[in-house]
């Protein structure tokens, strides 16, 4: 699967988490950019994304995570 | 069946969830009049108690707090709020609260410490909890609440740890409850699937498994002196799996006590434990009979071509079934049978088959007809007297199910699966029968209701009213408050909503003061008759200072109702004040939304009215000069404890 098609997975995920933020849904997009992005929303959103592609993150993954496309970038490994 | 974290006993999510939730969020974010918000709450519950995933719980979050934040909230909800004490971060189990409170009609409001604030809280005399009021504290601590690695088999210091650790629970709980003066609820300490590495660790002194066993049976212990209120962590982990409970990741990138696939579930049983303090727990269990308590049709197939009992698995699952109706009826659920059939046919199958578990006496209210189930469930809560949010319906058909949950939306419908060997762990894990520890009463309860229901067809046959009342031999005894018979109080004064003039929701601290203060009246009443021990009905507290006593607490179980209880009570108050030498007797009526059955109480009593504000509230007063008592006219006994003056 391409980065982009699981950044546009992510996008629900991202509009339920964020439901203030209205902007657009890239791989730069991190949680500087976004205020209801806190440590407790991080880490809801990579167990959301976990459920969502079926995989797990390493406590190392989970460390090096720095925005959207490296997550999404981090699913695209896992998944083919 | 996967049980795991799906909460299988919730209905499906419909397909129309997140439109008809944004209708309810723009709702009371626009504001609205009581009725709608009122009618957009009783759909916001519903929403709340299908299964859930991340997104909808997200979403509910939102409409949690902007419930919270109406002038008026759904008068269907009822506000809790409550401070979390934890040595791991309670964050996302905080949000996850309020969401499963929804779903039990709670409007909780969740008020978190800082991460690790527990001993401070404890030992500081300087650090105050957050701004009160709260109507409970909720302490977990895990593993790492412990002292550091004791050295192994050396069980003296094994014994240190565990008295120094019980000795700083204790201390923790008189600290919180009495800092933040609420009940304390106490989490169990769920056994971590990393810690143990050997199956002897139990025999092994200094293991964290055997510390965990024994701060558990010593928050057993606690809880059954009343101490706190226990929640059963460790169960629920158990239930779930320590492995799919217990997330090492989020532990260390978070310090999250749990898995935030179980967040969820331990939320939902922690609403169904403040479902209990708040009298919002199942009383009845309302069973169906057809492929509900055995298989096949008996009308169809027979009473002797129905499947239950030993021999076959699906007839024992059936029998596992009735013994588990049995071990609720012994907690105090009132049974009742909700059934379309000939009422001879279904009756004949607990009178003559040979494996039938349940007898007929055992079920207290038995509806076998073909009529609409809704009608028969509102007929079987009136013959009780009991709202319909006291009964949990059990029926294995699903069209059924719908019926009543869509025209009684207060009644508890669990989903139930398609095999009836999996009924019983649903409804237990459903939670809807949660409750506190048990005291007396609350196990003669199914017996008094039955007893009930008997004085129910007699009063059809006696001739007079009057004429009931003496031929159910009651015994009225009123008794000053006692160490025994204080939780039964607590549990009155914080339950009882509708025999309550001024819904003062005092503590068990405040109600061990007011027992003890010499210018305080406290009574206990309970009544007997030949049917049943009813236990503790009434709870009347008095100030009974300067030259008008004030009667500042009167509350009564609506099980005894329309028996003169109150008027038998009301003049051993009247006798026992005008010969202490008190003038006048004052009262208050304080209105909520749910006391309207005694809001002419003080009218009926005799009293005058001397004003009454805007708010509702009402303020009485009674004359003594010249009243009596006259104890021939009851139609009670009267035992009165105390040195009457």
């Amino acid at each position: 699967m391409m980065i982009e098609n699981i950044l546009a997975r992510l996008e629900p995920i991202i509009r339920d988490l964020f439901d203030e933020y209205d902007g657009p849904i890239t791989g730069k997009l991190s949680a500087k950019d976004v205020e209801q992005w806190d440590s407790l929303a991080n880490v809801q959103l990579i167990v959301m994304a976990e459920k969502a592609f079926g995989v797990r993150f390493t406590a190392g993954e989970v460390d090096g995570l720095k925005n959207l496309g490296d997550l999404a970038a981090c699913v695209c490994a896992k998944i083919s | 069946m996967v049980f795991q974290t799906c909460m299988s006993w919730r209905e499906p999510l419909s397909s129309d969830w997140r439109v008809k939730a944004a209708e309810i969020l723009a709702l009371f974010r626009a504001g609205a009049n009581q009725s709608e918000i009122d009618a957009a709450g009783d759909r916001l519950r519903r929403l709340s108690a299908m299964r859930l995933e991340d997104g909808e719980r997200l979403i509910l979050r939102r409409i949690a707090k902007a419930t919270r934040s109406l002038n008026s909230p759904p008068s269907n909800f009822r506000a809790f709020r409550i401070l979390l004490v934890s040595n791991r971060s309670l964050g996302f189990f905080g949000g996850d609260l309020e969401v499963a409170g929804l779903a039990r009609g709670l409007l909780i409001d969740v008020v978190e410490t800082e991460f690790g604030a527990v001993s401070s809280l404890a030992f500081d005399p300087a650090i105050s909890p957050p701004d009160g009021p709260f109507d409970a504290v909720f302490l977990l601590q895990d593993e790492g609440a412990f002292h550091s690695r004791l050295e192994l088999l050396d069980a003296k210091a094994e014994q240190i740890a565990v008295d120094e650790f019980i000795a700083k629970l204790e201390h923790t709980i008189g600290a919180l409850s009495c800092k933040v003066g609420a009940p304390v609820i106490v989490a169990t300490i769920a056994s971590s699937a990393d810690t143990q590495i050997s199956s002897s660790d139990t025999a092994v002194a200094g293991s964290k498994r055997r510390i965990t066993d024994a701060v558990n049976s010593k928050i057993a212990e606690f809880a059954a002196a009343g101490a706190l209120i226990p929640f059963d962590l460790a169960n629920i982990s158990a239930r779930i799996g320590a492995m799919s409970f217990f997330d090492p990741v989020r532990f260390h990138q978070a310090k999250v006590p749990f898995s935030l696939h179980a967040s969820p579930v331990v939320a939902d049983g922690l609403a169904a434990l403040i479902a209990a303090l708040t009298g919002r727990s199942g009383r009845v269990l309302v069973l169906d009979l057809d492929n509900t308590l055995w298989g096949g049709v008996v009308a169809d197939d027979g009473l002797h071509g129905i499947r239950l009992g030993q021999g076959s698995a699906e007839g024992e699952a059936f029998l596992a079934i009735q013994e588990f109706a049995q071990d609720l009826r012994r907690r105090g659920i009132v049974l009742a049978v909700c059934s379309k059939n000939t009422e001879a046919i279904a009756r004949e199958v607990f009178d003559e088959h040979p494996d039938m578990l349940l007898r007929n006496e055992e079920i207290t209210v038995f509806v076998a007809n073909f009529d609409d189930k809704a009608s028969n469930l509102v007929r079987i809560a009136e013959t009780l007297d009991l709202g319909l949010s006291s009964l949990v319906f059990i029926d294995d058909n699903p069209a059924e199910r719908e019926r009543v949950r869509s025209s009684l939306p207060f009644v508890m419908v669990p989903e139930l699966g398609d095999d009836p060997a999996e009924f019983v762990r649903t409804i237990v894990a459903s939670g809807y029968f949660e409750h506190l520890p048990l005291n007396t009463d609350d196990v003669r309860r199914a017996s008094t209701y039955e007893a009930r229901t008997a004085a129910k067809s007699l009063l059809e046959t006696a001739k007079d009213y009057s004429e009931y009342l003496h031929s159910l031999e009651m015994v009225l005894t009123i008794a000053p408050f006692d160490m025994v018979g204080r939780a039964r109080i607590s549990q009155l004064v914080q339950k009882s909503n509708q025999f309550n003039l001024t819904t003062k929701r005092y503590t068990i601290a405040e109600l061990e003061a007011i027992e003890k203060d010499p210018s305080r009246l406290s009574w206990q009443i309970r009544l007997e008759d030949r049917f049943a021990d009813h236990g503790m009905i009434g709870v009347v507290i008095v100030e009974a200072i300067d030259d008008a006593w004030l009667i500042d607490t009167w509350i009564m179980s609506c099980r005894v109702l329309q028996r003169g209880v109150e008027n038998v009570v009301m003049d051993v108050l009247k006798y026992q004040a005008a010969t202490s030498g008190a003038s006048a007797l004052r009262g208050a009526f304080y209105p909520t939304s749910r006391n309207g059955l005694v809001k002419d109480f003080y009218d009926q009593m005799g009293f005058s009215l001397t004003n009454r504000e805007s708010s509702g509230a009402s303020f009485y007063e009674f004359d003594l000069h010249g009243s009596m008592i006259n104890r021939e006219d009851y139609p009670m006994a009267v035992d009165v404890k105390f040195n009457i003056s």
